[in-house]
């Protein structure tokens, strides 16, 4: 086809077969047995020295779970997981005598932070990020805690705030998404093992992004996230979640659940980098990720904005979602999702407009590269009090190749006539004549098809805080390697 | 769910097993096997429950099953009654279905070389393989489809022979009449053009009183090489009746096949459209609109399949939801991985006109070629408050202008129409539904 076509695939082939955050640390954990029963959840709330009202939410949880069916709806195939052969608690073995600071942290762990090249003591100095970092189930070194409280924002792991701040933990856990929300919901419900806390006081503007770097690491240990962030009344907070995970041969479950609450006149921008393990190029391993992501808009002109660049996993369920009940409020969700090899992706979005003037906007670019899938699916709901709804939705596909698939499905449901609703769907692949120029002015096939699909999704780049995009950016190139040629 | 809306299988089979001898066609035998196996298949699944993706927006909880008890033929109705559900000026044949069946009395062929119009049953006599591969159609449809085959009342054939086009449009009726209440009208029907041969059909569907029937009108159409067909449907049925029409077609190489629909009446109606493209430069074009108000709900479902390069297709739905109505458009564009250059397009504008109407819409591409050129779109909202604000200005009442816009936004969907009486009566029809209003 192209002369540089043996070469590029040369390349591909290299760069393939090397994940490039793939590898293992070796660190003693202390885990709790395989499987899941309701000793288990006992278990995981005892070390997590929860509350008693904490742990009969959990129990409940678990047993609407087990009355509860996994869901079948997307359009995604893999191999149901098998919940009692996962550890559902791993810590690491320090746990019970958590580091005070950075120097108390386990160097192993350091080092493995710096071969994902996000070295805290860097960040803390350059990036004026504050980092909860998770590695796997518990949160090892929380930073710039003292600077953010003096501002009176609350900045700690799930497990802390259940013990420090009960009336806020049970004012609002699970009141964005319930206990028994769906499937995978009541899951984390009943197992989650941490995650981060945020509340932002009335009139407090955040003084610096915050960021969680998520990390999955024992085989086989299933990672249940739980993150919930208040934003009280005018308060402002940029949250930033990003992910990528040592190479595995067996599917890891994670199953995470982010519960947003915005009071009025309040504003949440949520940023995620997904780049978990996605498999490698003949679909084997990878993870497993269903995520329930829900932000409530309570107060008047409350507003949330969701931002996700979706490059990794094996299989991905996500639907962050808004619940728009504030009147004036205003729901966003800016999402590129890049499937390439054998993922999957069944991602989109709901938005519920129940108040006066709401307003919502949906930009979503999925590309499909390989043999993938990736479909968007989304709702949006109008209320009949909603008047003077708006809401516009464009969803753009591209295909690289012919073995892969772009499926749209949106739902529009309407009960107010006030309400203008729009949505654009198109699909098409990457212009011969746009590769053509490119190629014509000395880039090879691979920095072509990265250009331009950067293009492609340049609404949604441009939402992304500045160091996130730069990273991302990169990813979209990774992600399509070995794609062309 | 009350015990008088409760729909059991059994309760159905035993209907079935009661009235079956009296269906059309009892003295075929392998006939009555295949309607045997309609109703094994059915009871099988059963009515798609509300977690069914595909019926989600449908209220099935509707239907009764003791419609049931009501299949056999009723008495002919008045001549004054057919002319008036005729559309005037077309000289062409006239079929005529009372209650289900197919009326001796009023159904008119006009003979025509090359041209076989008959019903289902008749057919059925002459030609057992055909029929019997026909109605597999049905049986590896949904368990509706196979709840019609069993207890399907007429039907008819319609054969076009290679090259010949038909003189003037067919038009069928189907009428519910007075005579029984709560009915089961269910029709079965199966269209052949072979190739380069071309037909117009237009299809009614009326009742002249009350009574909660639940009708259901199945449609297989295969279109050979150049084969053309075009299908115009409307249903004004009475506020009581359940309204379910499928059409499934296999459009082969070069063939052209246009459906138009008009949704009116119905306290529920329900549009299923199946295209399947199967020749390369086949070309669909599906036009429709539903008007509801008053606790009517409409539902349009269509699944375009593209099997194969280089087809076209192409759908325009538009909705009006006035008090208490409701409606749901689900429509699928499916793109086979093997079926490049394929051009498929898909629109659904809603209007909303008062603050009880509903609308709902889920326009999905499912695309698995990458040389294609695919896009929806779907809307929903109120009257541009400016345009309406303009004719005000000029002097039109908000009455009027409200009416011209709305007409303005539904006539769109059938300019292209070229039979001059069709045209007319779905103005006419989708006119005086907007004058009904307040």
């Amino acid at each position: 086809m192209m002369v540089s076509t043996l070469e590029t695939r040369q390349t591909v082939e290299e760069v393939g077969s090397d994940y490039k955050y793939g590898f293992v640390t070796d660190i003693d954990m202390v885990k709790a047995p395989k499987g899941l029963n309701e000793d288990i959840i006992r278990f995981i709330s005892a070390k997590k020295e929860e509350p008693e009202w904490l742990l009969d939410w959990r129990l409940k949880a678990y047993r609407k779970w087990l009355t509860m069916e996994e869901p079948e709806w997307a359009l995604l195939d893999y191999e149901k997981p098998d919940f009692q052969d996962i550890y559902y608690y791993a810590a690491p073995k320090s746990a019970d005598d958590r580091p005070k600071s950075l120097d108390e942290v386990d160097p192993e762990l350091l080092r493995t932070y710096e071969k994902l090249g996000i070295s805290l003591q860097e960040q803390e100095v350059l990036a004026g990020v504050a980092v909860d970092v998770v590695f796997d189930s518990v949160s090892v070194a929380t930073t710039f805690r003292e600077t953010l409280k003096e501002k009176g924002v609350i900045f700690c792991s799930i497990s802390e705030a259940a013990r420090d701040y009960p009336e806020l933990m049970r004012k609002y856990l699970g009141s964005v998404v319930p206990a028994a929300d769906n499937f995978y919901a009541a899951l984390n419900s009943a197992v989650f093992t941490d995650g981060t806390f945020v509340y932002i006081p009335k009139g407090v503007r955040c003084p610096m992004e915050l960021s969680t770097y998520f990390r999955i690491n024992e085989a086989n240990t299933g990672q249940f996230e739980r993150t919930l962030i208040i934003a009280d009344d005018e308060s402002y907070v940029s949250y930033l979640e990003g992910c990528t995970a040592p190479m595995r041969d067996e599917n890891q479950l994670h199953a995470a659940v982010v519960e947003i609450v915005v009071l009025e006149e309040a504003e949440v921008k949520y940023s995620t980098v997904q780049n978990w393990y996605p498999g490698d190029k003949d679909g084997n391993g990878g993870i497993y990720n269903f995520v329930t992501k829900r932000a409530a808009c309570r107060g008047t002109n409350s507003k949330v904005s969701w931002t996700q660049v979706e490059t990794g996993s094996a299989v991905t369920w996500k639907y962050p979602s808004c619940i728009l009940q504030g009147d004036g409020s205003v729901g966003e969700f800016y999402s590129v999702a890049i499937t390439n090899n054998y993922q999957q992706a069944d991602t989109g979005t709901k938005m519920i407009h129940i108040g006066k003037n709401t307003s919502s906007t949906i930009i979503s670019k999925g590309i499909s590269a390989g043999k993938a899938q990736n479909v968007y699916r989304g709702l949006v709901r109008v209320l009949p009090n909603a008047e003077n709804t708006r809401n516009f939705t464009q969803c753009d596909s591209l295909l690289i190749g012919d073995e892969c698939g772009a499926h749209t499905v949106p739902y529009i449901e309407t009960k107010n006539p006030t309400a203008q609703v729009e949505h654009e769907a198109t699909t098409s692949k990457i212009s011969e004549e746009q590769l053509f120029y490119c190629l014509q002015r000395g880039l090879d096939v691979e920095e072509s098809v990265s250009l331009i699909v950067n293009g492609f999704c340049k609404e949604v780049m441009q939402q992304l805080p500045m160091e996130f995009a730069v990273e991302a950016q990169k990813l979209l190139g990774i992600s399509l390697e070995g794609s062309v040629g | 769910m009350s015990e008088k809306n409760h729909f059991s299988g059994d309760h159905i089979a035993s209907h079935f097993e009661a009235v079956k001898a009296n269906l059309p066609g009892a003295d075929i035998d392998w006939l009555q096997s295949s309607r045997d196996e309609g109703m094994t298949n059915f009871l099988e699944t059963g009515i798609p429950g509300p977690r069914v993706e595909e019926w989600k927006y449908t209220n099935l909880g509707l239907l009764k099953s003791d419609v049931f008890k009501n299949t056999e033929a009723s008495g002919d109705i008045a001549a004054d009654v057919v002319a008036a559900a005729l559309l005037g000026g077309l000289n062409g044949p006239k079929v005529v279905f009372v209650d289900g069946y197919l009326s001796e009395t009023h159904t008119n062929i006009v003979e025509q070389e090359g041209v076989e119009l008959l019903s289902l049953t008749e057919f059925a006599k002459s030609n057992a393989d055909q029929t019997q591969k026909l109605l597999l159609h049905a049986q590896n449809s949904g368990s509706l489809s196979n709840l019609n085959l069993a207890m399907m009342t007429g039907g008819y054939v319609l054969r076009v022979s290679e090259d010949v086009k038909l003189a003037e449009p067919i038009q069928i009726v189907h009428i519910a009449s007075t005579s029984v209440a709560s009915k089961s009208l269910r029709t079965l029907n199966y269209i052949d053009v072979e190739e380069g041969g071309r037909a117009q059909i237009i299809e009614s569907f009326i009742s002249t009183g009350g009574g909660s029937n639940w009708r259901q009108n199945n449609t297989y159409v295969t279109l050979a090489r150049s084969a053309a067909l075009e299908v115009y449907q409307y249903q004004t049925e009475n506020s009581e009746t359940i309204h379910m029409a499928e059409t499934l077609v296999e459009v082969a190489e070069d063939a052209d096949f246009k459906h138009f629909s008009l949704n009116i009446g119905g306290k529920m109606s329900r549009t299923e459209i199946k295209p399947t493209l199967i020749g390369e430069n086949g070309n669909v074009e599906l036009r429709g609109a539903f008007l509801g108000r008053d606790g009517v709900s409409h539902d349009v479902f269509t699944h375009m399949k593209h099997m194969v390069p280089e087809c076209e297709s192409d759908q325009i739905y538009r909705g009006v939801l006035d008090k208490g109505g409701k409606s749901a458009f689900q429509g699928r564009v499916y793109v086979a991985k093997d079926a490049q250059l394929t051009n498929a397009e898909q629109s659904n504008k809603n209007l909303i006109l008062d603050r009880s109407a509903e609308a709902n819409s889920k326009p999905e591409l499912l695309i698995y070629a990458d040389d294609v050129k695919c896009a929806h779109g779907a809307t929903v909202g109120e009257l541009d408050q400016d345009a309406l604000f303009y004719l005000n200005s000029r002097g039109l009442d908000n009455k009027a202008a409200k009416a011209l816009l709305v007409e303005a936004f539904v006539s769109e969907v059938f300019d292209e129409i070229d039979i001059e009486a069709v045209k007319d009566k779905y103005l006419t029809l989708a006119h005086s539904w907007l004058e009904q209003g307040e």
